[in-house]
């Protein structure tokens, strides 16, 4: 193209105006200007004119208005409104008192400056705002009436007539009145209440205010607040920073910018919402608490911004001491920086404000306690390694607690004293480290998110650190029971371990027994037992046989098994972690003890009763030396001794052991879990076997539900199981529709978790065979029981108590059906069965 | 209009002659109509303002004249804003707690030392602009269609349409003279701000 033809295509002047003032956006009009240097710097010329003109229009507007026809007296400008007097007469126009001759009312009438739009755009913007705003009414809320233009142009709005005075000057008043204590900030916070809540009220219309000022907030003779300008500051662009305003900030704005917030002194003009005003609110709450800013802005433009948006400022408390450090968190909480961080809403504040008058403990208080704990992480580059040992020591603590939920209190206090110790140790202290000292952290969950996204941040600073540190809230969540998210940061460690060690390592052995744990708390043990094998194939290459390490996995293993049924080699391996512990560790040692508990499980599982009581008194005496008729342990083992007694019907052993048991599960104190959910169990198994009390045995289940189906949300044997065993309680007491529902559910999920054709499976369609004939559905009961006993007579030892209840209910349905034959040959293998649990009780 | 001739540095030598009335009249023009729109900034009525700016220069040139002024310790700007403020306290104190209704929300704290210099900087250039405008009229030789043509446009908020026909000009034309009226205010205004050297 030459220049020639270039200069013919070039826009008139006029376009070039509209292209400047930002109302056309035509495509063809972009392209040209893209290509043409000259029409660029026209446009750029006329921008940069009208900015100085409209300067001048602002400035010379009194002059104007002085040359205008109609004079000085502003009564026949504004139609519809007879001017009273003047108000007050400012940077962005006057304000007169005046009547509207229509309604009779009093209201403000605020007149704009000639020259207060440069473009039409905001002009447009203007009336869009006002229409929103005159939408509000709200007693907090001055209402805007309508605006419209005066007879020589300039545009107006009508609102509400508000007597009253400005917040800060109510403020002064009530301090010297009150002091500045506990009285003053209660009236305070009631005021703000109502501030908060007409903020709020407009936020839900969809309104911002984005100018939040004391000078905005009028507060009338019955105290009652007024928030003044809603939507006036976008619609005249005289909010703090407007996108088109920060590169030049005049001086008016400056005013203005002690409220403004990070993401509007940025001009993140995209992060400018409802929690910009939160942030301003802050700002006069903490102006009014304390009688200062929070930032003494000074110096140019830059260093505004830089302040606002970088330096902490002091805490309320120490300009102020007579605020309590509930106070100072709200406060301090209001006006962080990232508005991800502070009060989401007015409502949210007002919340705070409102717990605060009520003496609640508040929000804030509990996200500053997390925040100051992230915000040292950070600080003091707490290496990862001492974060991971905290999260151990949180661990240790979460562990008891589940036991002893009655210290969760002190250990929350015990956690954050020790993260101060941790940092104290690191020659970190400082002010807000102290604070520590008395918070306590709400919630351990809270907690671990915050480790988790420090995990994640110093994934690539510090890659071992970060996967020990994510090993360790593994473990956390393993201790409180969520065992799926326990499984997700074992998975996590693990595959950052392998990216880091190239060799067998003592860390990756660890990571997979870890995961094992993992997955064999969820009833998932074929995985887990993958796992445990790899830790301890590597474990027996780094530490040999002959370690504790590699003894524990064992054990670990073994108990895998054991649960897959696999009762040959789990004893195998039982008594193979008994033989390294009593060899490495001592004959008596509570290790050994844990293992032979353990074992006398599994024997009892493997239909070797008398065995299985053998190895549990024999561990039952070393705990009891070693540790004392209290430990948790005894309770354990005398749970499992309970349960074998039940199997061989011997109810009148069974009941006391269970009875201690439950008496030491308790002795913590706290919260019930999964193991008192077996302990009532158990109970509900007794008097259902004992066949006297229906009533506790149903209450009993009910409650071992309960407590088990949090933990097991998304399905577990000993859920199934439990279902199962209401199931038949229910059909005892005659309830056979309700009976037949939870058999459905427990094989329903006995399926879903269970190997096909597990022995629990077989049990449980026996359940659902008897719920089924108490319905008189009996071709479907005779299926379904007949399949379960072939299962269960296969897979369980012959004394098995749950084959002769599975074979007595057969029996009594093949009578039902008529079939004799049928009938009688059951009962010879009943006759058997009943033989085979004589001969198993006679083995104790 | 003041006098735009001498600089503020030149006009500080001139008031320690009390004989020298013109110099004292330039102060008062330069400074008058700024620390009146100073003080209505700060809340005050017009005929408050007035008194305010009338008592602060008063007390500035007595202060002047006893040497308590010394230009290396501080600014002019400084100092008059110091005299300023403190009147307006007085006045806001003999008023008592003011109760009056706000449409308006341009009242500044006076603690905040930015801010009291921000408002005055914006004073003193709204005098420029509007002392500008005086020049534009009388001093060039701009022709009074060019600025009535700038006026309908830009002050009055008229369409370019209407202006162009009630002038009887081409769109084209209404905008080349607000372009030559920018143009010539731009230069006015940058000359008439090189007196106050002795401000900041």
């Amino acid at each position: 193209m030459d220049s020639a033809n270039g200069q013919d295509q070039c826009p008139d002047l006029s376009v070039l105006e509209d292209v400047a003032r930002g109302i056309t956006t035509d495509e063809s009009l972009t392209r040209h200007l893209l290509e043409c240097e000259a029409c660029r710097k026209k446009v750029d010329e006329i921008a940069s004119d009208n900015d100085l003109l409209s300067e001048f229009v602002v400035a010379n507007a009194t002059t104007f208005q002085l040359d205008a026809p109609v004079g000085s007296t502003p009564d026949s400008d504004i139609p519809g409104y007879e001017i009273e007097g003047e108000i007050h007469r400012g940077g962005q126009g006057v304000v007169y008192k005046a009547t509207q001759i229509a309604t009779k009312r009093t209201v403000a009438v605020k007149t704009l400056l000639h020259g207060a739009f440069a473009t039409t755009r905001q002009r447009i913007r203007f009336e869009r705002e006002v229409e929103l705003a005159a939408g509000l009414v709200h007693p907090a809320v001055v209402t805007v009436f309508e605006s419209g233009v005066t007879s020589d142009g300039r545009h107006y709005l009508a609102m509400e007539y508000v007597e009253g005075e400005t917040l800060d000057v109510h403020v002064a008043r009530l301090r010297d009145e009150l002091g500045q204590g506990r009285v003053f900030v209660d009236r305070l916070f009631r005021l703000f209440e109502r501030i908060c809540d007409g903020v709020n009220y407009a936020h839900q219309r969809g309104v911002i205010h984005r100018d939040l000022k004391p000078s905005n907030i009028i507060v009338d003779a019955e105290g009652a607040p007024h928030v003044l300008d809603f939507g006036v500051a976008k619609a005249v662009g005289s909010e703090a920073m407007d996108e088109e305003r920060t590169t030049t900030m005049p001086g008016e704005f400056v005013g203005t910018l002690a409220y403004a917030s990070p993401e509007q002194v940025l001009g993140d003009s995209h992060l400018i919402d409802i929690r910009s005003d939160v942030y301003a609110l802050g700002v006069i709450l903490y102006e009014a608490l304390t009688g200062q800013r929070p930032y003494k802005l000074a110096g140019s433009l830059a260093d505004v911004v830089y302040t606002i948006s970088e330096v902490d400022p002091p805490s309320p408390t120490s300009i102020n001491p007579e605020l309590t450090a509930e106070v100072n968190a709200i406060v301090m909480h209001t006006i962080r920086k990232s508005v991800d961080e502070r009060y989401q809403s007015a409502r949210a504040l007002y919340l705070d404000l409102d717990r605060f008058l009520r003496g609640v403990p508040i929000e804030a208080r509990r996200d500053n306690a997390l925040y100051v704990f992230r915000k040292n992480l950070y600080r003091y580059r707490v290496p990862v390694a001492i974060a991971a040992t905290f999260v151990l020591l949180i661990v240790t603590f979460a562990i008891n607690a589940t036991r002893q939920a009655s210290i969760e209190r002190g250990l929350r206090k015990e956690s954050a004293a020790r993260l101060l110790t941790i940092t104290n140790s690191l020659g970190t202290f400082d002010q807000e480290t102290s604070e520590l000292a008395d918070i306590e952290l709400q919630s351990l969950a809270d907690l671990l998110d915050v480790l988790d996204e420090f995990a994640d941040e110093t994934e690539r600073s510090d890659p071992i650190g970060s996967a020990q540190l994510r090993a360790a809230i593994g473990t956390a969540y393993l201790g409180r029971e969520s065992f799926e998210i326990a499984e997700d940061r074992y998975r996590q460690t693990l595959t950052q371990m392998r990216g880091i060690y190239r060799k067998p390592h003592a860390d990756v052995a660890e990571a997979h027994h870890n995961l094992a744990r993992s997955l064999w708390k969820q009833g998932r043990y074929e995985e887990a037992q993958v796992d445990y094998r790899e830790a301890l194939r590597l474990r027996l290459l780094l530490f040999g046989a002959e370690s504790a390490e590699t003894a524990h996995t064992t054990h670990h293993l073994a108990s895998t098994l054991q649960l897959l049924d696999q009762f040959d080699e789990s004893v195998e391996l039982y008594e193979e972690a008994i033989r390294v512990r009593r060899q490495i560790l001592g004959a008596d040692h509570p290790q050994v003890a844990n293992t032979l508990m353990s074992l006398g499980g599994c024997l009892r599982d493997a239909g070797h009763l008398g065995k299985a009581a053998t190895r549990l008194r024999e561990s039952l005496e070393i705990i009891r030396t070693d540790s004392g008729p209290d430990d948790w342990r005894v309770s354990r083992v005398e749970h499992v001794l309970a349960m074998l007694y039940i199997d061989l019907a011997e109810f009148d052993k069974a009941e006391p052991m269970l009875d201690d048991s439950l008496r030491i599960k308790r002795l913590g104190g706290g919260d019930e879990d999964l193991n008192d959910a077996r302990g009532y169990y158990e109970f509900a198994r007794l008097d259902y076997m004992r066949g006297e009390d229906m009533l506790s045995a149903e209450a009993q289940c009910r409650r071992a539900l309960d407590l088990m189906r949090g933990p097991y949300a998304s399905g577990h044997w000993e859920l199934a199981q439990t279902h199962g065993l209401l199931s038949r309680i229910l059909l005892e007491q005659g309830r056979r529709k309700e009976a037949l529902a939870e058999a459905q559910l427990a094989v329903g999920m006995s399926e879903a978790v269970n190997p096909p054709n597990h022995w629990r499976v077989g049990w449980e369609r026996c359940g659902l065979g008897a719920a089924l004939a108490a319905n008189e559905r009996l071709k479907d009961a005779w299926i379904s029981t007949t399949d379960g006993l072939e299962i269960v007579s296969t897979t369980r030892p012959p004394g098995d108590w749950r084959i002769r209840w599975s074979l007595e209910h057969a029996i009594e349905l093949a009578r039902a059906m008529d079939d004799a034959e049928a009938a009688r040959s059951l009962e010879i293998r009943l006759a058997s069965a009943r033989d085979e649990a004589k001969k198993a009780r006679s083995e104790l | 209009m003041q006098d735009y001739t001498r600089t503020t540095t030149a006009m500080l030598d001139g008031l320690f002659d009390s004989e020298n009335s013109t110099v004292w009249a330039d102060f008062d023009r330069r400074y008058r109509p700024i620390l009146v729109g100073f003080s209505r900034r700060l809340g005050l009525s017009d005929a408050d303002a007035a008194d305010v700016a009338q008592e602060t220069i008063a007390r500035f040139v007595t202060e002047y004249r006893d040497g308590k002024y010394d230009r290396e310790r501080a600014r002019l700007r400084s100092w008059l804003v110091g005299i300023a403020k403190y009147r307006v306290l007085e006045i806001q104190r003999k008023r008592g707690v003011r109760k009056e209704a706000r449409g308006e929300s341009a009242i500044f704290s006076l603690s905040d030392e930015q801010t009291m210099t921000a408002a005055w900087d914006e004073e003193r250039r709204s005098a420029v602009l509007r002392d500008a405008m005086e020049r534009l009229r009388t001093e060039t030789r701009t022709s009074p269609k060019t600025i009535e043509a700038f006026e309908m446009l830009m002050v009055r908020n008229q369409p370019v349409a209407k202006v162009a026909e009630q002038l009887e000009m081409s769109s084209h034309d209404v905008y080349l003279a607000k372009s030559r009226v920018a143009q010539k205010l731009r230069d006015i205004v940058s000359e008439m701000e090189k007196v106050y050297d002795g401000e900041f």
